[in-house]
């Protein structure tokens, strides 16, 4: 204590609901510091409690769905496998000299039809183009430039702060 | 939008794991945006920057949610989360914009119109007003660093060494920030008297 009151360290511990020690002890006997804890806690309470009531209504009109995002980024990521996925296959069939030309394209396609073996590979192509789709579905969206996750709390935010 | 159930298990990157309250992103934002707005807010002192921040913190949050552990709550880690883009934020041409004009300065007066306490009179609720408007005030004059950890302790609930190991500083370090911050209020309220 300095003189005879609380310091500002006793001060907050006993703010923060320390109430052991010699700290606590005065504050029962000194009439000045029990009325200042009181008036700096009831301060802190409404503070707390008025910044939450002024925080509700604001986060509910103001913080737009965010699974419309999700479901956005879903979305256009499971488009980019496919078209990916199209592109290898493309790449795949003028590798194996099957629409190196025009001439080639139409008579692969007019066969298509009737071939059994150009149905079967069609509908491998489209059962794995399906399956990387639901794959992407399920999976993060990778994000290399977090530094905030638990189990590292060593990691940035205390570099930044001391900066 | 993916049900968040403890029973559930989500295959995530090829792995099983357990469906946690973070695969539903619009529960996690009813549950927990009011709080992490109200930090975000009154750490930087403009409310539709914060409204920006926190938006983008749930975003990064769920596309991060297999990093999540489960070694401390939810809002901690959102709160360390949303402290890293503010810090971000900070550093930017657009932070020093939005600081210099402070057309949206958050204004904690205007609550009390908007809840009025069925037990409260006129009187009390203006009482309440002009002490929380004083803590408000003290907060402004306030370091970056006190006024964060002033507002992880007394607003957000968090203990002094949960402070430290989220923002990797050390406890006495902490404290020392925690003192100086608790100083500048009760002067601000003394000021009141």
């Amino acid at each position: 204590m300095t003189g005879q009151h609380l310091t500002d360290e006793q001060f907050t511990d006993l703010l923060s609901g320390d109430y052991t020690g010699d700290a606590s002890r005065h504050m029962l006997a000194c009439a000045q510091c029990q009325g200042e804890f009181e008036r700096v806690q009831a301060s802190i309470e409404d503070f707390v409690n008025l910044s939450l009531e002024w925080a509700g209504p604001r986060a509910s009109t103001s913080i737009s769905a965010p699974s419309a995002f999700v479901r956005g980024w879903h979305s256009a990521s499971s488009w980019a496998t496919a078209a990916a996925v199209l592109a290898a296959a493309i790449l795949f069939g003028v590798h194996h000299g099957r629409l190196l030309t025009p001439d080639a394209i139409s008579i692969a396609g007019s066969q298509s039809a009737e071939s059994a073996s150009e149905v079967a590979d069609d509908n491998r192509l489209l059962m794995a183009i399906d399956k990387e789709i639901r794959w992407q579905a399920e999976s993060p969206i990778s994000i290399d430039d977090l530094t905030a996750s638990a189990g590292r709390p060593h990691v940035q935010p205390s570099r930044r702060l001391r900066n | 939008m993916h049900a968040a159930h403890a029973s559930t298990v989500l295959r995530f990157a090829g792995k099983e794991r357990a469906a946690t309250e973070l695969d539903d992103i619009d529960q996690l934002v009813h549950r927990y945006g009011a709080r992490l707005l109200r930090f975000v807010a009154f750490s930087i002192g403009d409310q539709d920057l914060a409204q920006s921040i926190v938006q983008d913190c749930f975003m990064k949050a769920y596309n991060a949610r297999e990093n999540f552990r489960g070694d401390c709550s939810v809002q901690t880690w959102l709160n360390r989360i949303a402290l890293n883009m503010i810090l971000d934020h900070q550093r930017t041409q657009k932070f020093r914009f939005w600081r210099a004009f402070r057309k949206t300065a958050v204004d904690i007066t205007e609550i009390a119109s908007i809840l009025p306490s069925e037990a409260s009179t006129p009187e009390k609720d203006l009482l309440r007003q002009e002490r929380a408007a004083q803590v408000a005030k003290a907060l402004e004059s306030l370091s970056f660093n006190q006024r964060t950890i002033f507002l992880m302790h007394f607003q957000e609930g968090m203990t002094i060494p949960e402070i430290s190991s989220a923002i990797d500083m050390a406890v006495n370090t902490v404290k020392t920030h925690l003192h100086r911050a608790v100083k500048a209020v009760r002067q601000k309220i003394g000021e009141m008297k």
